[in-house]
């Protein structure tokens, strides 16, 4: 019997007596891998208190933060690359106790650069439907910073359910619940190998390639909609897998509900999820056609198939109606042409720094490994001959084939980093498993050659330390290129315009203070940071495309006119902004524009000081909130009527 | 009636269920209701689901059975609240009455499952055996456990104590807020965000009246304020300062007359 592999459950049935193997007595020249979790553990935590050391010295901007960081990183990961790669083989207890290590390690990462505190804009938006569902005791309220997500309720519904019955704020909660997803989605992923491959090494190795893809740590850590999505979505694979495989009809029956039911998580969680779900379950039974495969069984993926596309269609054109404008309008802003707009980072730069390269490197050995390992997919090892097996291995590779239009979506648009790290959350998922594949498979290869140039040059002997590189290789490139960006990957000071590292605790009082004082839906005119929190936690509307207001010398007929047209009811200041470049290229949106040249001149920030009707209403010494709805009368009387301070 | 350990499991799960509903309707007190939280929202309904579907531990591998137990009970949190919007609203009662009900009627279906010999000794000590053995390497798992502590504390430590920002807030709000500068009320109030107990001198001048001082102390991140009021014509304006640095204004507000 092959290292780790298990019995089904009509042999486990039949058999009772026999032992599952993680409980079979191992030989006593494999006594060490029984070491293997915990020192495993105490690489990923060593790692992680590296990490964490190196966030705190970039809080007090020690100079050798940076290098404590990324040896840390490098520990993170090298750790259970040994352990998998330098060992005969792991336990299926063993393989799961390193899936949930890895993800604990990389969310105590996470948690490590803010404690408790969440600083991602876009968590903000959920935050907002939140406080929505807690405050009405329902769903589907109107949240004007992202209109979509109280139609994608789930992460929202497990966080206000535990923060209401638990007493706790949205933030804890909100901690609480990503964290269980994170790991979740982890061994979900583990899981998924044992079914598809039947090897524990393999299937935790996968797991590990999974956590180097460029969003792991950071955006799927977040608290965001999609985050919910993702383990169902992993979850649906190993049901449908399992339904597939049944060798009774009952066994297939019992499979496919569970897999419907993950089916409607994934649906009510997140668009774009459910849509790769979907394709997913497509490559599966794509994978199934190519095999021979008994009629009874033909049935099961087209029927989970029709069941996911009609509650796809159901929820997303019937329930979440604004999902078609909200995917239109990103997917434009991501696939604009690279001619028109130049993105700071972009791979299309000819400037090739160490980061770039590193960042290159990674994605280059990625697609080697996730390529190589397709073949090990189609030939593994003695159940070659099992065709369901072989069917759905070859599904996995089907869909990992989606890895290259990634890839090539990362070289050609403007947000191409973006867009390959977004793609990289789905496609890594079988993409990890292929990659596996052919970091444990390559020493067969080699074997075969062994009278060859590449086993004279002993680099069968030295493959497994070299596959341990190259996955840290990967894993860095991936943290390089992914998020948050170079400039907010350490903690530390306010910087404007850096996302994370301009969220402090002035803005996050100031949103406080305009939520409990002002009421809701104050049209609210400021740069990108300001104006995203305001609109988001602190209530408000953030009108965008305002830039005038706050860089014009002195207020003139256009900016009347502007605040009319915008209903600006409140112009917010940061004075930082006349000292500090902003880092992400402008001021006032998220892509770069020629006012992030120069600092702001003060005299446009402060011109509403002087202006008659207007009003000073909040100072606290950095951030000046100015009403001017007393400047144009006929703004006042035209505009809606607010929500009242609470 | 054979009480099977798939039956002792299944009682248990109601049983504990209940109790925390009971927790639920009866207490606030966050010690208590965290732990009961997280059993409702992630554990229970899951557990009770997956032992209804297969009692007796052969079909499912512990890890599987862990993931389908913390999926279950996720999932099972997002489908009902879609039910709870309709039929009244998402409570906390409410929220620990709807585990309750999924779990008491997965129990059903296990307890129906699970008949047959009773308690098996046999199983139960196969269980301690299989634990026994992993004692042995306890002292690694301290290890491990106690450099993410670290990790964890140092983090904690780092964050609120370097790069704090001190600050105080001034606001002048008008009464109501939409009216803006024709308001003839205000609330001013000061936050203090220095970090610590502070005293501060609020200046305030109304119209061309002559400035009054008035001397605050509050404790961090306590607010005071008071209402001011005002004519049409009359601007208000106010300074904060530190009473140990009288000479430098921290903040300035200012309502000014409407057109």
């Amino acid at each position: 019997m092959a290292e780790g592999s298990v019995l089904s459950a009509d042999q486990r049935q039949a058999a009772p007596s026999v032992q599952p193997p993680h409980r079979v007595r191992r030989r006593a020249g494999m006594r060490l891998d029984r070491v293997v979790s915990p020192l495993s553990a105490i690489g990923l935590a060593f790692g992680v208190l590296l990490v964490a050391s190196g966030y705190a010295g970039s809080r007090n901007g020690s100079g050798w933060a940076g290098a404590v960081y990324w040896l840390g990183q490098a520990v993170l990961y090298g750790a259970p690359a040994i352990a998998l790669l330098r060992s005969k083989g792991i336990s299926r207890g063993q393989g799961a106790t390193l899936a949930v290590l890895i993800a604990t390690a990389t969310y105590l990462i996470n948690e490590a650069y803010s404690p408790g505190r969440l600083l991602f804009l876009d968590e903000f938006e959920h935050v907002r439907t939140a406080e929505a569902i807690l405050r009405t005791h329902h769903l589907f309220t109107t949240n004007i910073s992202l209109l979509v997500s109280p139609q994608y309720p789930g992460l929202e519904i497990v966080t206000t359910a535990l923060a209401s019955i638990a007493h706790i704020s949205i933030d804890l909660a909100a901690t609480i619940v990503v964290g269980v997803l994170h790991l979740l989605t982890a061994l979900g992923i583990y899981l998924l190998g044992i079914e598809v491959t039947n090897r524990p090494r393999w299937a935790a190795l996968g797991v590990l390639l999974y956590a180097t893809e460029p969003h792991y740590q950071f955006f799927d850590s977040y608290f965001i909609y999609e985050v919910m999505a993702l383990p169902f979505l992993v979850a649906t694979l190993v049901a449908a897998v399992k339904m597939v495989k049944a060798d009774t009809v009952r066994g297939s029956v019992v499979w496919g509900c569970v897999a419907t039911g993950t089916i409607a998580v994934t649906v009510i969680s997140h668009h774009l999820t459910s849509y790769v779900m979907w394709v997913m379950l497509a490559c599966l039974e794509v994978g199934l056609l190519v095999v021979k495969r008994r009629r009874a069984v033909s049935w099961r993926l087209p029927t989970l198939l029709g069941i996911a596309g009609t509650l796809i269609a159901v929820w997303d054109f019937h329930v979440a109606y604004y999902t078609v404008q909200y995917i239109r309008t990103n997917l434009a802003s991501l696939v604009l042409p690279a001619s028109d707009k130049v993105h700071r980072g972009s791979s299309l730069t000819p400037h090739l720094s160490p980061g770039t390269l590193l960042i290159y490197a990674s994605v280059l050995i990625t697609a080697a490994l996730v390529a190589g390992g397709m073949w090990w997919l189609y030939n593994l090892g003695y159940v070659r001959t099992e065709t369901m097996g072989r069917g759905l291995r070859i599904g996995i590779g089907i869909a990992a084939l989606g890895l290259f239009p990634a890839i090539g979506a990362r070289l050609l648009f403007a947000g191409g980093p973006e867009l390959w790290g977004r793609a990289a959350t789905y496609v890594l998922i079988p993409g990890s498993l292929s990659a596996a594949a052919c970091l444990i498979g390559a020493p067969l290869a080699f074997k075969r050659y062994r009278q060859g140039w590449l086993a004279r040059a002993a680099l069968a002997q030295r493959w497994s330390w070299l596959a341990v590189g190259l996955v840290v290789v990967v894993a860095l490139g991936g943290i390089a290129g992914g998020w948050p960006p170079s400039y907010a990957r350490m903690p530390g000071p306010y910087r404007a315009e850096a996302w994370e590292r301009s969220v402090d605790a002035h803005q996050l009082d100031l949103a406080q203070w305009a939520r409990t004082y002002l009421g809701s839906n104050y049209g609210v005119a400021s740069d990108f940071i300001t104006a995203s929190v305001l609109g988001t936690i602190g209530g408000q509307a953030n009108a965008g495309n305002t830039s005038e207001l706050l860089t014009s010398p002195r207020w003139t007929a256009a900016d009347r006119a502007l605040a009319l047209k915008k209903s600006i009811d409140l112009v917010v200041v940061d004075l930082r902004l006349t000292k500090d470049l902003p880092l992400d290229g402008s001021y006032f949106s998220s892509t770069p524009s020629s006012t992030g040249a120069h600092p702001l001149a003060i005299q446009g920030l402060l011109k509403y000081n002087s202006l008659a009707g207007a009003s000073r209403i909040y100072s606290d010494g950095t951030m000046i909130v100015f009403d001017i709805t007393g400047t144009i009368p006929a703004h006042r009387e035209t505009t809606p009527p607010r929500g009242h301070a609470s | 009636m054979t009480l099977t350990w798939p039956r002792c499991v299944a009682a248990a799960l109601v049983m504990l269920a209940g109790l925390c509903l009971l927790v639920v309707a009866l207490t606030r007190i966050a010690a208590v209701a965290v732990p009961v939280a997280f059993l409702l929202i992630v554990v229970v309904p899951g557990f009770a689901i997956v032992n209804a579907v297969d009692p007796w531990n052969i079909h499912i591998h512990l890890d599987e059975r862990i993931f389908w137990i913390v999926a279950g009970s996720l999932g099972t949190t997002a489908v009902s609240g879609l039910a709870l919007n309709v039929t009244g609203g998402l409570t906390p009662l409410r929220w620990a009455a709807c585990a309750s009900v999924i779990t008491a009627a997965a129990g059903l279906v296990a307890w129906t499952r699970s008949g047959g010999a009773g308690v098996r000794r046999a199983d139960l000590l196969a269980v301690a055996r299989g634990l026994r053995g992993r004692y042995r390497w306890v002292g690694l798992w301290a290890v491990a456990a106690a450099l993410a502590i670290s990790a964890v504390a140092l983090s904690i430590y780092s964050s609120s104590t370097s790069g704090t920002e001190r600050f105080v807030q001034l606001f002048l709000v008008p009464i109501p807020a939409s009216r803006g500068s024709y308001a003839t009320q205000a609330r001013l109030g000061l936050t203090n965000r220095e970090g610590s107990r502070t005293t501060f001198l609020v200046r305030v001048t109304v119209g061309s009246r002559k400035s009054t001082q008035e001397r605050v102390t509050l404790q961090s991140g306590a607010t005071w304020s008071r209402v001011l009021s005002r004519t049409k014509r009359q601007a208000i304006s106010a300074q904060v300062l530190l009473a140990k640095q009288p000479d430098r204004i921290q903040a300035s507000v200012r309502l000014g007359i409407g057109r």
